[in-house]
């Protein structure tokens, strides 16, 4: 279940603009936030993997601006350190770090993830033992977090980060975040029903799109439980 | 001795495919790593002509087994296929062969492999056609290796023996090899030496050598000093410099002065270019000179891809 960053920024986008108009999204908002103003900047060699539960994406290949935009609050990245290990004189072996969960909370700043200088196997080890990443605001104060590794028995190649996260997030880990385990919805909550200046209120293009979006995103068990809400409800 | 490094200030996107880690689960871990580096390359000397060479075409697979209090069983197995791509031979080349056990942070291995003074030099060429050192000139490698790897926070120590493998199949010649490296703040430091006995009964040679490289913030700039009793000096100047976040800028000179004839002087400047989003994606250009009678300029350009 591998969804890419741009698809979760849209679907937040989608979000935002009905907020104004809709009951559904007065529903929606509690899984979500307003404008983005916390921005994680990578520095050299830190790749980010996932961002809250999600998979993500570099956009372009020339870039070199690797960030993420998020809501003030909460997050959870998992991170990897690639670093250029001396193998001889004139050679070197590209390593990863084990693979990192970091924990944090941030509120309108911009936030850089560094590590510290590897370029040996003493380091790379020293650092796998003891991560000691370095979240720093543009101004250079340090923000807490809680690191944990996020640990893959078996290959390697094409990890499921979401999936390992949904995992991981159900543990008592430091750096687990459980908020972002899947909850399924049951519909049975009371919602007040929509009158008619609402619904006229409404743009109704807009929530359109948003059923046909979150339908589509939805599983087999929540879209059999919506069509028996319509049946019993409609 | 540390290779100068100069880090770019690379911005490492998301998701960058380089995994070399293939398997790791119950203590075991098989990692697989790639080198492709190939160039258009007209070389420094006399009536040379332009082709597109292969500097590295390797496979390299290491695994290991993690046997508990602190203790590894590896083993390292390399294959080279640059002679295969320029019609030089049929097939694969073994680069590296051997095993070990390492104890924290020691090690000793034994087989096919570097000797501690390949551990040594300062050169920042792409390629050069004098010897990088002294100990490259008289050999960095073999096929009967046993080696000592001491790694620690600021210093590092290799021993090697080469065995001269008398009446065997891998019989050649005999070397005993040290090497150290410390790191005092921006500064490193680097001393090594060789003695070498290249056939059963033939004379031995000592070589000798210290470099120096210093981080100096807005470049990095280093030298070494290489000698052999009774054959040349060798000695390497180089400095790095970062002209953007991607891109290196490297320029040096070797000068070789043979006991007996001429001294020799090579002289190099090249450009590499990483890609933000891919640390283990390269572009390079170089061109380089020699002061050797007849030769004409060489230069080259290139890419190499890592993972």
């Amino acid at each position: 279940m591998r969804t890419s960053f741009k698809t979760y920024k849209y679907a937040v986008h989608l979000m935002k603009k009905t907020l104004i108009n809709t009951v559904l999204t007065t529903t929606l908002l509690a899984a979500t936030s307003a404008a983005a103003e916390v921005v994680v900047v990578p520095e050299t060699g830190v790749e980010i993997m996932a961002v809250n539960g999600v998979a993500i994406e570099s956009d372009s290949f020339f870039s070199n601006t690797a960030r993420l935009e998020l809501e003030n609050g909460k997050h959870q990245v998992v991170v990897e350190y690639l670093a250029e290990i001396e193998d001889s004189a004139d050679d070197f072996l590209l390593e990863r770090s084990d693979t990192f969960v970091l924990l944090f909370e941030a509120k309108d700043v911009q936030l850089n993830i560094a590590a510290p200088q590897i370029d040996s196997h003493y380091d790379l080890k020293a650092f796998n033992r003891d991560p000691q990443w370095q979240l720093k605001t543009a101004a250079g104060q340090t923000v807490a977090y809680q690191v944990d590794t996020l640990e893959k028995e078996g290959f390697q190649l094409g990890r499921d980060y979401a999936e390992e996260l949904q995992r991981f997030n159900q543990t008592a880990a430091k750096a687990a975040l459980p908020s972002l385990t899947h909850a399924t919805h049951s519909f049975a909550t009371e919602v007040a029903p929509a009158t008619a200046a609402d619904i006229q209120s409404t743009d109704q293009k807009m929530a359109g799109e948003m059923l046909q979006f979150w339908y589509e995103r939805a599983d087999e068990n929540t879209r059999d439980k919506f069509k028996s809400w319509i049946k019993t409800s409609h | 001795m540390k290779k100068l490094l100069l880090a770019v200030a690379v911005s490492v996107a998301a998701g960058s495919a380089s995994a070399a880690t293939i398997y790791e689960g119950n203590g075991l871990t098989y990692k697989l790593n790639g080198d492709l580096q190939v160039q258009f390359r007209k070389e420094v000397g006399n009536d040379e002509h332009a082709d597109i060479e292969f500097d590295d075409l390797e496979l390299k697979n290491y695994i290991s087994y993690d046997l508990g209090n602190d203790m590894t069983a590896f083993g390292r197995v390399d294959f080279g296929f640059k002679d295969a791509a320029e019609d030089k031979q049929d097939g694969s080349k073994l680069e590296e062969a051997y095993v070990g056990m390492s104890f924290g942070h020691t090690s000793v291995s034994f087989g096919k492999r570097g000797l501690a003074s390949d551990e040594f030099g300062i050169e920042e060429a792409v390629e050069l056609t004098l010897d990088e050192d002294r100990f490259d000139a008289m050999g960095t490698d073999g096929d009967d290796v046993i080696r000592l790897d001491v790694e620690l926070e600021n210093t590092y120590i290799v021993a090697s023996y080469e065995m001269e493998a008398e009446g065997e199949s891998s019989e050649n010649g005999e070397y005993f090899d040290l090497f150290a490296s410390t790191d005092i703040g921006a500064l490193t430091l680097a001393a090594a030496y060789q003695n070498v006995t290249e056939s059963i009964g033939a004379d031995d040679f000592d070589t000798w050598g210290v470099s120096a490289s210093y981080d100096a913030g807005f470049a990095t700039l280093a030298a070494d000093y290489s000698t052999t009793d009774d054959i040349a000096d060798q000695y390497n100047v180089a400095a790095v410099f970062a002209a953007a976040a991607t891109t290196d800028i490297a320029v040096g000179l070797v000068n070789v002065d043979p006991d007996n004839g001429d001294d020799v002087n090579e002289w190099y400047a090249n450009v590499t270019y990483k890609f933000p989003t891919q640390k283990n994606v390269r572009l390079f250009a170089e061109i380089a000179d020699s002061d050797e009678e007849g030769a004409d300029m060489g230069y080259l350009a290139g890419m190499r891809v890592k993972f």
